[in-house]
């Protein structure tokens, strides 16, 4: 069963806070945080977190297609190793 | 990626076990578009000997000229495809194959080691360096923290980010 939408998205209170400080620095900080179950909110769009798997902190971009979606999410907590064959990746 | 004398080569797929009595193959595809590995012409084995014609049939399912029964197809299991790097159509503006980074030197502005580029991953939320350290750093993908990509002198120079931390306790 979904979230009861009168409730509004979950997300930590002092993680809040802390967005509001690295926003207001407007330096590119990693804001790292274990907080794997808060929901991605509007406001943290353009920070990069670095979101605890159990081990490392991985960093997470956030974009505007993130809103709505956990952090945890973008944080996998099983290791996968593939080949690099043909990919690329652009510098953003 | 192998690098012999000036010549690099890519690993872009392994062949797999044979597939009915007629020389077909399963294939494991390395490549972004898994169908891509038909489209870099011949390729060639891990000791760069043989030439190792595809015709994909599905995108797990090949031809492999000269190969038409399956004893000759099982003969090939788990050869390892490679295509030479200059097979690889350029990059755009800013973006770059993971053969590539991984690697490179990372250093500071001031010249200060961080280690080599172990991989490159991406989980949707953007791509990040490994850097091997030690310690093993994990720095984002991005103009701001990684200025500069040398790739004919093999380095790039990172700056990292500071790192701000916000436990739970901080709620209180």
């Amino acid at each position: 069963m979904p979230r009861s939408v009168w409730k509004g998205p979950f997300v930590d209170g002092y993680l809040l806070n802390k967005a509001e400080v690295a926003r207001a620095s407007s330096r590119n900080d990693i804001i790292k945080i274990w907080t794997r179950r808060s929901t991605i909110l509007p406001q943290f769009v353009g920070l990069t977190f670095g979101v605890y798997n159990g081990k490392k902190f991985i960093p997470v971009q956030v974009s505007e297609n993130m809103v709505g979606h956990k952090f945890g999410e973008f944080s996998p907590t099983r290791t996968f190793t593939g080949h690099s064959g043909d990919k690329k990746a652009k510098r953003g | 990626m192998e690098r012999a004398g000036e010549e690099q080569r890519i690993l872009v797929g392994e062949i797999g076990r044979p597939h009915g009595v007629r020389g077909l193959v399963k294939l494991r595809s390395f490549t972004a578009e898994p169908g891509a590995i038909a489209g870099y012409g011949p390729l060639t084995d891990a000791t760069g000997t043989r030439r190792i014609a595809l015709t994909l049939l599905a995108p797990d399912l090949a031809r492999i000229e000269g190969v038409a029964d399956r004893d000759a197809a099982q003969a090939l299991t788990g050869t390892q495809l490679y295509v030479a790097r200059a097979a690889l159509p350029p990059p755009e503006e800013d973006e770059y194959y993971l053969s590539d980074l991984i690697g490179l030197a990372a250093v500071t502005a001031a010249g200060a080691s961080l280690g080599e580029v172990r991989a490159v991953e991406d989980h949707g939320a953007g791509p990040f360096l490994v850097l091997a350290g030690p310690p093993e750093r994990l720095v984002p993908f991005t103009r701001a923290a990684v200025p500069v990509v040398d790739l004919p002198a093999r380095r790039l120079v990172v700056a990292p980010p500071e790192e701000i931390l916000v436990r739970p306790e901080a709620e209180a």
